[in-house]
């Protein structure tokens, strides 16, 4: 059938009523956007010729998704997060800032409170067959190049199964098993004894792999090690690296690979004398430029929900 | 108080000690232990005076023993239970069974008629005429309960020299007489048989009816250790049939529950299984297309928006995967399994299922699927796992609980089996 209604007067008076745009109070900027998105909602019923159904089925999907607590794991999967650091380029670009090390996502599996350790840490508690001893260090610097001392380095990545610590429903991992926080020495280095993390994705049988489904989409990610690097002077830097050699790496769900975030993977053998119990491992050279503040603010600080321990 | 009149307040329920693991299993049968107990004891016959208070229960106790061991007052008396021997008896006199009588007396009243007495002496005043609904009530009871247990009840009356003349109190006696056909009734008067005993009137002692009354007494206690015997097999015969009715019940019930149990595992183990094959079938498929795996060739930077083969590849595989795990969840919702139990909980909501805990969240690529999927040893894997969670979830833990609860209630029915004695002895 294909009624159009949603240009004629009654629909767009009501959109008004329910965004409540011209009474008084409440938020106006709420109020602009509810218009706008239940707006575009009616008239992607109205083009599309959604049935009733059909519209119950996407309200449904949502209880669906709340009551499983995927909701930023769809918005990762939709590219909300990923549009959000494409907009944070954009407005670097106008305002002239250039180079430092590329931000990225953080995802929603960081945990406050890793103990702070110096210079050096091991991240791993709990053993891991099937993850090989990896060791990640670099040098933190400013725009200039010049090494920064005391800057913080939050590290946080999966085991072999895909599962972070604090976040493991199999109940294997320690706290902060796979996390740490390392403040640099004067020489801006930062050196990590880890395990090897593994590509993940979403819980198969979840809200967001069902709507991907429908897609005909995966939900999963390449392997990668997440990063926070907080200094006094510089901008925050929220970011993660790729392992060199995944498959997924530029077919992550959540849009979140960069170049310049795909550092070598070397092997090496020599472990004890770095600190590993194996001979052979894998090292990783991750150096991080940091960026000024802008007008002596960091303009792109993001407060969320995050957990903490 | 005479030196060998004994004043005690005897235990109202049975030993706890001797009866224990009965009274956990049939707590209602603590009156019928309690009499056991006294049975078990031996000791003299005890003779119980039932009956409204200022009907004369004292003194014709006091007659009976010859002396005055028990408190005559014309105001409400005998609150306690008192007991004294004499002449190989023992004898009780009954709180006054009246209207307000509760509580304590209540109790004492009960120890007396119910757990001590072997013979009841049912006392009702001349001058009251019938005997009224309460008394009735009383007597009834009393009399079923001699037939059952083959304790004597004997209804006296008391008080005859009260009445006008003999006429008056013949109407009295044949009126209750009709109220309790066939029972054995006493016409006694205790003044007269003090009066003929102090001033030695062998005529008034007769006239008292306290010599009849104790010749029937007399009768009534040779009974005694007959219907002492016979009281004892009763109630243990009653107490051990109880006990296997409920024994056989809890047998069925835990039986029951059991097999419940076994057939709530084999539905799920046989479900699982089956549907494991099916979905091992689907992914031997998916796994076998021919050619390069694509899905292991990594695209390039400047594909980050494009469509590859390797990403449609990469897409096939998990969303067929996907499909499988949620043909499991649905399987496993179907038997209670979904949510993880309350301590693998963690604070991301999506990762708190079963099918997560089991599955992992890694990529998963042709080589895992076949793996897991459509090697024996994978599904093997898949289905213990599952098996695990099925066992953690409420709806098994309740069962197990119940299971669990029926199994101690048939092991105490079977001790308190054990504690009874085959037969009445200590």
């Amino acid at each position: 059938m294909g009624v159009k209604i949603f240009n004629g007067k009654d629909v767009q008076d009501f959109l008004r009523v329910i965004a409540n745009l011209d009474g008084t109070g409440g938020n106006e900027r709420a109020k602009q956007v509810v218009h706008r998105i239940v707006s575009d909602l009616f008239k992607t019923i109205e083009d599309f010729d959604l049935t009733p159904d059909e519209v119950w089925l996407g309200i449904n999907y949502l209880n669906k998704l709340g009551s499983e607590g995927e909701a930023a794991l769809l918005a990762a999967g939709i590219g909300l997060e990923h549009y959000i650091d494409m907009r944070l380029d954009a407005e670097d670009a106008e305002l002239g800032i250039t180079g430092g090390t590329p931000r990225t996502i953080e995802g929603p599996l960081y945990v406050a409170g890793a103990p702070e350790q110096k210079s050096k840490a091991r991240l791993d508690k709990n053993p891991d067959a099937d993850a090989g001893p990896l060791r990640i260090h670099g040098i933190v610097t400013g725009p200039d190049g010049a090494p920064v001392a005391d800057a913080l380095v939050e590290v946080w990545h999966s085991d072999s199964k895909g599962f972070y610590s604090h976040f493991d429903p199999t109940g294997r991992q320690s706290e902060f098993n796979l996390r740490g926080a390392i403040r640099t020495g004067a020489d801006g280095r930062y050196e990590v004894l880890t395990r090897m993390p593994a590509s993940y994705g979403c819980p198969p049988s979840g809200a967001t792999q069902t709507l991907l489904n429908q897609l005909n989409r995966h939900g999963n990610r390449p392997a990668h090690v997440h990063f926070f690097v907080t200094t006094d002077a510089f901008r925050k830097l929220t970011t993660q690296f790729n392992i060199e050699g995944d498959p997924l790496i530029w077919d992550d769900f959540a849009f979140a690979t960069r170049e310049g975030l795909i550092p070598h993977v070397v092997e090496r053998t020599g472990g004890a004398a770095v600190g590993f119990e194996e001979d052979a491992y894998r090292d990783i050279e991750f150096n991080i430029e940091l960026t000024p503040k802008v007008a002596g603010k960091d303009n792109q600080i993001v407060e969320r929900a995050r957990a903490a321990a | 108080m005479p030196e060998d009149a004994s004043l005690r307040q005897p235990p109202t329920s049975a030993r706890p000690a001797r009866w224990h693991d009965v009274l956990c299993v049939l707590p209602h049968r603590d009156g019928d232990l309690a009499r056991l107990d006294e049975l078990a004891a031996a000791d003299a016959p005890v003779v119980t005076v039932i009956g409204k208070y200022n009907h004369g229960k004292s003194r014709l106790l006091n007659e009976l023993m010859r002396r005055d061991a028990f408190a005559v007052a014309d105001r409400r008396q005998t609150i306690q239970l008192a007991e004294c021997r004499h002449a190989g008896v023992r004898w009780l006199d009954a709180p006054g069974l009246d209207a307000d009588v509760a509580g304590e007396d209540d109790r004492h009243a009960f120890r007396a008629v119910w757990l001590a007495s072997d013979i009841r002496l049912f006392v009702h005043a001349a001058r009251e005429g019938e005997l009224d609904a309460a008394e009735r009530a009383l007597v009834e009871t009393l009399r079923a309960d001699s037939h059952r247990t083959r304790r004597e009840t004997l209804i006296v009356v008391t008080q005859a020299d009260q009445m006008e003349d003999d006429d008056a109190l013949g109407r009295v006696v044949s009126a209750i007489a009709d109220q309790v056909p066939g029972a054995g009734l006493y016409v006694v008067s205790s003044t007269r048989h003090r009066r003929g005993l102090e001033d030695a009137k062998t005529l008034l002692i007769q006239r008292s009816g306290i010599p009849e009354l104790e010749r029937a007494l007399a009768d009534a206690l040779a009974r005694v250790p007959a219907a002492r015997a016979h009281e004892a097999r009763l109630l243990l015969g009653e107490i051990r049939a109880e006990l296997e009715t409920v024994r056989n019940a809890e047998a069925e019930t835990l039986a029951s529950l059991r097999q419940q149990q076994m057939a709530q595992r084999h539905a799920f183990d046989d479900g699982l299984e089956t549907l494991l094959a099916v979905i091992g079938g689907d992914m031997e498929e998916v796994v076998s297309r021919a050619g390069p795996d694509l899905a292991l060739v990594a695209d390039t930077g400047r594909e980050r928006y494009a469509t590859t083969a390797a990403k449609l590849e990469r897409a096939r595989i998990q969303v067929a995967y996907s499909r499988a795990c949620i043909r499991l969840d649905g399987f496993l919702a179907g038997h209670g399994v979904s949510g993880l139990p309350q301590e693998q909980q963690t604070a991301a909501g999506s990762l708190n299922t079963v099918m997560v805990a089991v599955m992992g969240v890694s990529v998963k690529f042709r080589a895992d699927l076949r793996r897991m999927f459509c090697e024996e040893a994978g599904r093997a894997r898949l289905q213990a796992a599952f098996a695990h969670y099925f066992e953690l979830s409420r709806s098994r833990a309740a069962l197990r609980d119940r299971v669990a609860e029926a199994s101690a209630a048939l092991d105490a029915t079977d001790r308190a089996l054990a504690a009874l004695p085959a037969d009445a002895a200590p």
